[in-house]
């Protein structure tokens, strides 16, 4: 596993965060997501998350506080995160594999986020099995927020590729 | 530097199988990593299992499981590690697992399967093979139907 690149958000905050040119020489992707929004709430806020600038359709289960739902969505976004009212000093983390991402058929992703507060309600911890509708090989992928709030600073994001070997399986 | 999460095996089913076998699977790694994508079988009917070194006793595990209007939890104890059923081809299936301490001998092995599917369900379960023999070999198989052709079986070593 090697690392493509890693975006530490600075002092004022980004409307998103975005990886472009991915290199097209390995074969699945890891995204690895330390973030947190300006959004005035203690809830779970949520990002959006594109390949190619496309969305995807997703099965979520998830557990917020007490309570475990499973949720389907065509499009809209994606990823939980601590919201600015939030536990101060406090980051969700999400970690996004993405296999084959130079093929030219869909691309599914598995997603695993977790966002940590005080407030024992506003806890969660997720699971979505993704789905981007994209016949190309992934070359960017975009985080963001919505146009009235911000990514703040600290938060994070690590582009990984994983190469692939060969042989080493027999097939019956 | 070197990679520490190492490609040992690949294979692109170019007809459908009944299984796929990583065999002689070297012990010089902490974890081992199984990846599974285009992930298809014929018939649609998909209730993959899996073994290691053969053995066909004492797997136990607990699978949570969620079809984007219910979520489920179960426990399982059986002869082989499987995901509940489903019709893997009517989406993007995608299969990770991830054994830990897979050559020790002295620890029973635990593993987290995450099976993923954007149009049927997603589902995150942990198992336990009560054996504590260094596992050499891992088999994906179905009962009665078989992989797709283009079905993709990835194995990776994470040093220690």
């Amino acid at each position: 596993m090697q690392l493509i690149q890693t975006v530490t958000v600075g002092a004022g905050g980004a409307a998103s965060i975005v990886f472009s040119s991915i290199p097209q020489d390995g074969t699945d992707l890891i995204l690895l997501i330390s973030a947190r929004t300006s959004l005035a709430q203690t809830a779970p806020a949520l990002l959006s998350i594109t390949l190619n600038s496309q969305g995807s359709s997703r099965i979520t289960l998830k557990a917020l506080g007490a309570t475990v739902t499973s949720t389907s969505t065509v499009a809209g976004r994606a990823i939980a995160i601590n919201a600015g009212n939030s536990t101060a000093n406090t980051f969700s983390n999400t970690s996004i594999y993405i296999p084959n991402y130079t093929s030219t058929t869909d691309k599914p992703a598995s997603i695993d986020t977790a966002v940590i507060a005080n407030d024992s309600t506003n806890i969660l911890i997720g699971t979505d099995a993704d789905s981007f509708p994209l016949s190309a090989a992934v070359t960017s992928i975009t985080i963001t927020e919505n146009a009235n709030n911000t990514i703040v600073q600290n938060s994070t994001a690590s582009l990984y590729k994983i190469t692939k070997g060969s042989g080493g399986a027999t097939v019956s | 530097m070197a990679d520490d999460y190492v490609a040992l095996a690949n294979v692109t089913l170019s007809a459908s199988a009944t299984t796929v076998t990583f065999s002689s699977i070297s012990g010089s790694y902490r974890d081992l990593v199984f990846v599974a994508s285009d992930l298809k079988t014929t018939p649609n009917a998909g209730n993959i299992n899996i073994r290691f070194n053969g053995t066909t006793t004492e797997y136990r595990g607990v699978r949570m499981t969620g079809d984007g209007s219910a979520a489920q939890s179960a426990t399982d104890g059986t002869d082989r590690i499987n995901k509940a059923a489903n019709t893997p081809n009517a989406g993007s299936e995608m299969l990770i697992l991830h054994i830990f301490d897979y050559a020790q001998t002295n620890k029973h092995k635990l593993c987290l399967l995450r099976t993923d599917n954007a149009t049927t369900r997603t589902e995150t379960a942990v198992w336990r093979w009560v054996n504590t023999a260094a596992i050499t070999q891992v088999q994906f198989f179905l009962s009665a139907n078989s992989y797709a052709s283009g079905t993709t079986f990835a194995l990776y070593g994470i040093r220690a």
